[in-house]
């Protein structure tokens, strides 16, 4: 029994992450995401639209009020999927965060 | 030199300000000083040693070593006692108080921002709001407010709002937009305009563009994605196909809706390019080297500089800027050749929205060599740039470099005008004074911009000028540098849009 679980547990671990979007967005999951975006981002408050991420896999994340000559960088995270699990991965960092009450459908390019 | 008894004296007075601060740190700020900190005329401590202490003098110090350090012309700033002034009135004097050629002040962007707010962070193109670019022709009584743009799947055209280009705002909330000067009416005007956060709701009376009555409705604000690049568009023409690009935005979004845009007109084999930039504030720098480089093409830009970062001689200049001849990462993966469109002049349509990097566009590819054909009014002058810094709460935005393109120009400060603008303080640029035509969509050849861009494209002639912004310099959308009293603001502090009384 121990072996079938260990097997399992490597299966899933060797699951490749698939790009992923949102379906149907609750209140819940909405507020998952933005959690896991500012935690990602020290703490820092951030505005999402509704929709983020239920078209694109690519959520990227700037300041609210850009200067007029910027000489930075936005933040990027990717939605991906593994297996029936929904993750966050912040692309600068590699952070990754599972959110438990997104569902996601793999991205048909 | 900083070894002296006022550096002895500086430092045992921080640190009992520290200790008073309850240890320092960020966060708080504006206690009052505990220990007189001594002053000498011309003797500067590092910043650092102030920073985080957050009492009023200590503050004044912070920002009297730092302004000394990296403000672009830190040896125009009068040094004076820190003791004698409040911070915010200390902050206002350190800058230079030089004016430009024509007489307007060389610095006119320096402003603070609540920490919080200018840490806040948004998904790229989201803001609260209806969705709707005010145009604030006159922002004094009797003034007029009008629908400039709006953006696709917002609260602004959604049924029953239905705005579009043209519409004049005559009530917000049941107060006179036009007329009411009192202080509660504007700020009833501002809220309602200007909402802070979405699921505000708010009533408006407007007249739509050639209606002889009023409507009223109600626009409930959300969290709107923008669209930086809207209306491309090919105009055939006798001579070949020109083709309109109207961008608004330089945000990580713009990178792919560029990308997209430049594909469309490069396959429609357009033998011009009209570049609506009138709205246009700014952004990534990066966003607007890739536009300039899709516009210019690598013949002309190889090896060449989109812009040069220079500080005040104390710091130098940064190596500089490269056209980006590929995708940079923002809302494309990084390393994408860019699609080029290879044009040796380019049609820049301008107000006194259009302002920073949108002006580097304009800068840089005069620096290689491109003809920029100005048509509209005066952009804004802002060949500077900020790294703005926070200290006990409060981040400080003071000028600290200017960027110059490869031939080395970048004393724009009083914008770039069209060389037919009489009186006009910009440097000059070939094209045609004209202002903004609320009265015609954004595209149609026969918005009054646009038609003169074609006219000149045709004829090298103008209509009659007409670009002229009124008494106060506030016409078209976005005020430069406004006072920070009173009013709301849009996207940042540098596009101010605000009613005033």
């Amino acid at each position: 029994m121990r072996w079938v679980l260990l097997l399992l547990a490597a299966c899933v671990s060797a699951q490749a992450d698939v790009p992923a979007i949102i379906d149907q967005p609750t209140q819940e999951s909405r507020a998952e995401l933005a959690r896991a975006v500012s935690r990602a981002l020290d703490g820092a408050r951030v505005a999402l639209a509704d929709d983020a991420l239920t078209h694109d896999s690519l959520l990227v994340i700037e300041k609210a009020q850009l200067l007029g000559r910027d000489l930075d960088r936005p933040e990027r995270f990717r939605l991906v999927r593994t297996g029936t699990q929904c993750a966050l991965v912040h692309e600068r960092t590699g952070r990754r965060t599972t959110l438990a009450s997104a569902t996601c459908l793999p991205l048909v390019p | 030199m900083a070894a002296g008894p006022a550096f002895r004296m500086l430092m045992i007075a921080a640190l009992v300000s520290v200790s008073a601060c309850g240890g320092g740190g960020g966060g708080g700020g504006g206690g009052t000083a505990t220990t007189a900190v001594g002053w000498t005329p011309g003797i500067f401590q590092p910043a650092a040693n102030f920073a985080g202490q957050c009492s009023a003098l200590s503050e004044n110090n912070w920002l009297r070593s730092w302004t000394n350090d990296l403000y672009l012309w830190y040896d125009e700033v009068v040094d004076r006692d820190p003791a004698l002034f409040t911070t915010p009135a200390y902050f206002d004097l350190l800058k230079t108080t030089a004016t430009t050629a024509s007489g307007n002040p060389k610095d006119k962007f320096h402003f603070t921002y609540d920490t919080a707010a200018w840490q806040a962070l948004s998904q790229s193109g989201v803001e609260a709001g209806y969705g709707v670019e005010w145009a604030v022709v006159a922002r004094f009584v009797p003034r007029r407010v009008v629908v400039a743009y709006t953006e696709p799947g917002s609260p602004a055209i959604a049924a029953g709002a239905n705005l579009a280009r043209g519409a004049e705002v005559l009530t917000v909330d049941g107060v006179d937009v036009v007329n009411d000067n009192t202080g509660s009416g504007v700020d009833a005007i501002n809220a309602g305009l200007f909402p802070a956060a979405s699921g505000e709701t708010h009533t408006f009376a407007v007249r739509d563009l050639g209606a002889a009555t009023p409507r009223t409705f109600t626009l409930r604000s959300a969290n709107v994605t923008l669209s930086p690049v809207q209306g491309v568009t090919t105009i055939p023409t006798p001579s070949g196909p020109v083709g309109y690009l109207f961008f608004t935005d330089h945000i990580a979004t713009a990178e792919s809706a560029l990308v997209s845009a430049v594909s469309a007109l490069k396959a429609a084999n357009i033998t011009d390019l009209v570049l609506d930039i009138r709205y246009n504030g700014g952004g990534y720098l990066d966003i607007a080297s890739e536009l300039a480089f899709m516009i210019a093409g690598s013949a002309r830009t190889a090896g060449r500089t989109f812009e040069q970062i220079v500080f005040n001689a104390k710091h130098g200049a940064e190596p500089p800027f490269a056209f980006a001849g590929t995708t940079e990462g923002f809302s494309l993966a990084a390393g994408q050749a860019l699609p080029t469109l290879d044009l040796p002049r380019v049609f820049v349509l301008t107000g006194n929205g259009t302002c920073s990097a949108s002006e580097s566009i304009i800068n840089s590819l005069r620096g290689v060599g491109v003809q920029v054909i100005q048509v509209g009014s005066s952009t804004c002058g802002k060949p500077y740039g900020f790294t703005p810094q926070d200290n006990c709460g409060t981040t400080y935005f003071s000028i600290q470099f200017k960027g110059v393109n490869a031939i080395g120009f970048g004393d724009y400060t009083d914008g770039f005008s069209p060389a037919n603008a009489s009186g006009a303080a910009g440097t000059p640029l070939p094209g045609c004074s004209v202002a903004d035509d609320l009265g015609h969509a954004l595209g149609d050849p026969a918005e009054g911009r646009l038609a003169a861009a074609l006219m000149y494209r045709t004829s090298s002639t103008c209509p009659a000028p007409s670009g002229f912004a009124p008494p106060g310099g506030l016409s078209g959308i976005h005020a430069q540098a406004a006072p920070a009293s009173g009013g709301l603001r849009t996207k940042s502090p540098w596009r101010e849009n605000r009613i005033l009384r």
